[in-house]
């Protein structure tokens, strides 16, 4: 055999150690197990809260109704500004940048609304905003705490950008009910 | 559908049994590849661990567009270059563009070596650019990037493993 042989013989027999396996002397399996189901245990735990705040979501769904009405007026103080949860996914940051610029807005123009029409905002509906705001803060707070667990996870990332949705309508809705009774008065 | 497709359907849906069943069937492999650029037992063991529980993290990505043992093949060189990189960069840039000689490091006991032994051998700088670029295919280029040397140096090193290599096979 030449020595340009022996080269290609080498090179060839190299290739085809990729194909052969090395048995390790232990078996490794009892370790991957049991890694995996605790990953599995941690990952139920967060699933929990994700259930409890999917199911939270539909409570709040169900009382995103206004029951207006009465004379007497009451102060809104909007809740406090969100911050993004840590190690979010690009698409996260930029459902919570759009929604952190609406709430703004939306914040505001209730803010200067009521500061003009203090006498809009009926004892029954305030009750209801706080009711739903509560709600709202209990979900997210939950989600928060699963994300934390499983950080960039699509389901409850995704659940979450749906209860910033969520919020915004209220604050819509709220908005569009205050401009109607002034409209009505 | 093979077998190694339906034992992947299964434990996408949460199978342990049928990921063990895969563990079983290509554990070989994975192990081999990274005793080949790890140079140790122990050290390949635990990472042919770390390996399966990312695949097991990583299934429900999996479409079927390559096999299986393709796929887990690609997040063993991915999982094990990715721990280890900065301390090859070290190992691999020791050797340098201008090509210090590995010629003093000496062939075991000077017998004709079988060619898995004959690798194993090898100094870990000139393994590894081999394993990846012989072995598994990997273009200088991509040598280089994955372990962030240039690719001068990867041709180097896989000069020197070669002819390291055909010497110990004797």
């Amino acid at each position: 055999m030449t020595e340009n042989d022996r080269r290609h013989d080498v090179e060839r027999r190299l290739r085809e150690l990729s194909l052969a396996g090395v048995e390790p002397e232990r078996d490794l399996w009892p370790g991957i197990e049991s890694e995996i189901r605790a990953s599995r245990l941690a990952a139920g735990t967060a699933r929990r809260w994700l259930v409890a705040a999917a199911g939270i979501v539909l409570v709040a769904a169900a009382v995103l109704t206004f029951r207006g009405g009465g004379s007497e007026s009451l102060e809104f103080d909007p809740p406090a500004a969100r911050a993004l949860p840590a190690s979010s996914s690009p698409y996260l940051a930029e459902a919570f940048a759009d929604y952190d610029r609406a709430r703004e807005e939306l914040r505001r123009a209730l803010g200067r609304r009521l500061a003009a029409y203090p006498e809009e905002l009926a004892p029954s509906l305030a009750a209801a905003i706080e009711t739903n705001m509560a709600v709202i803060d209990e979900a997210m707070a939950n989600l928060e705490r699963a994300l934390a667990e499983l950080p960039r996870d699509e389901e409850l990332e995704r659940s979450l950008v749906a209860l910033y949705e969520h919020e915004l309508r209220l604050l819509e809705e709220l908005s569009a009910r205050l401009a109607g009774s002034n409209v009505a008065s | 559908m093979g077998h190694d497709a339906l034992l992947v359907g299964r434990a996408k849906r949460g199978d342990l049994d049928a990921f063990e069943e895969l563990y079983r069937t290509h554990v070989g492999r994975v192990f081999g590849l990274c005793r080949r650029l790890l140079g140790d037992d122990a050290e390949a063991e635990e990472m042919t661990q770390r390996v399966f529980i990312k695949a097991w993290e990583k299934l429900a990505g999996f479409r079927g567009a390559s096999k299986f043992s393709t796929w887990l093949h690609r997040i063993a060189v991915n999982q094990t270059v990715s721990e280890k990189r900065s301390r090859w960069s070290r190992d691999v840039e020791s050797l340098g563009d201008e090509g210090e000689s590995l010629e003093t490091i000496p062939a075991p006991s000077g017998l004709r070596l079988d060619l898995e032994t004959a690798v194993m051998s090898l100094p870990s700088g000139a393994r590894q650019v081999l394993v990846l670029h012989d072995v598994e295919g990997y273009t200088h280029a991509e040598v280089a990037q994955m372990l962030g040397v240039t690719a001068g140096t990867s041709k180097a090193h896989l000069f020197r493993a070669r002819s390291l290599l055909r010497e110990r096979l004797g």
